[in-house]
């Protein structure tokens, strides 16, 4: 079935100057990323240079926490029905697969430090154990978004799945003082990182933050045009069908 | 050894970010194309 609409190439299909502006810090701050990143700052006394994946791998790890409690309170804002939105759903949505991307990312670097500080690639520790959990559960979120239905049974469906799957967040951050794993625990609160690390540290949540927001802003509005797709195809075969009978 | 898997996390991340903000991108020009501007009304 082709739906008629008009033709031509649209530019700029899901930008505005905002999502630019937002853009164009995070591509200056990735260059300032990769320079302190690799670079300016120092070796680490234990952990030598494989230390410059932290700058990676923690703000990516965060960001997903970020990402998958944007996705919990979107969804609830979504099952308040003084705020019911399918707006909210699509936030959900687009933040839960910004999140599992950072996730999965958090788990690449997170298996090749493992490589380089203690010899294997994978333990099956308590808090890597758990953070893939968390991953795969995430997974199964942004399947489950993609069962058939209704945008609305869609939305009320992923919503209680994501409320359920937040509460897998404390248990993998908790999990190094609870379990004491091969993991480290916090070397930030503890202050074990020296200044130009910690800058570059700074540097990595900043650059990871402006890429989520931009991401989800992007995401969000792919979806909202998949959506109002998905609707001018219904009305346009109900047309079909009506021509149809007529004739 | 570590210089390359330092090397190879930073390749994977910001080269996998990149691909997927291309193809992110190529299917919202395809949506957009399909969709009259009342669709998208934050532009």
């Amino acid at each position: 079935m082709t739906i008629p609409t008009e033709t031509g190439i649209v530019r700029r299909p899901t930008g505005t100057r905002l999502t630019r502006a937002i853009g164009f810090a995070t591509v200056v701050g990735l260059g300032w990323f990769v320079l302190f990143g690799l670079f300016l700052s120092p070796d680490d006394a234990v952990q030598r240079t494989g230390v410059r994946m932290l700058y990676i791998h923690v703000p990516t790890a965060w960001l997903a926490y970020l990402a998958f409690i944007v996705t919990a309170i979107s969804s609830a804002a979504y099952l308040w029905k003084r705020t019911r939105s399918l707006t909210w759903d699509r936030i959900a949505g687009a933040s839960a697969e910004v999140g599992v991307l950072f996730m999965g990312i958090t788990l690449l670097t997170g298996s090749l430090w493992g490589r380089v500080s203690w010899g294997v690639y994978w333990v099956w520790d308590s808090r890597v154990t758990t953070t893939a959990f968390l991953f795969v559960t995430y997974l199964g979120y942004l399947a489950v978004r993609g069962l058939g239905g209704s945008h609305h049974q869609r939305a009320r469906r992923s919503a209680a799945v994501a409320l359920l799957s937040v509460l897998e967040i404390p248990l993998v951050h908790f999990s190094v003082e609870w379990w004491r794993p091969l993991h480290q625990q916090e070397s930030i609160a503890n202050g074990k990182l020296e200044n130009l690390m910690l800058f570059s540290l700074f540097i990595g949540v900043i650059v990871f933050t402006l890429l989520y927001v931009w991401l989800v802003l992007h995401r969000q509005r792919v979806l909202a045009m998949q959506d109002a797709l998905d609707e001018r195809g219904l009305e346009f075969a109900i047309a079909e069908r009506r021509e149809e009978a007529n004739i | 050894m570590e210089t390359t898997f330092v090397i190879v996390s930073y390749v994977a991340t910001f080269g996998g970010i990149g691909v997927l903000i291309l193809a992110m991108l190529r299917r919202a020009r395809a949506l957009a194309q399909r969709l009259p501007p009342e669709d998208r009304p934050w532009t």
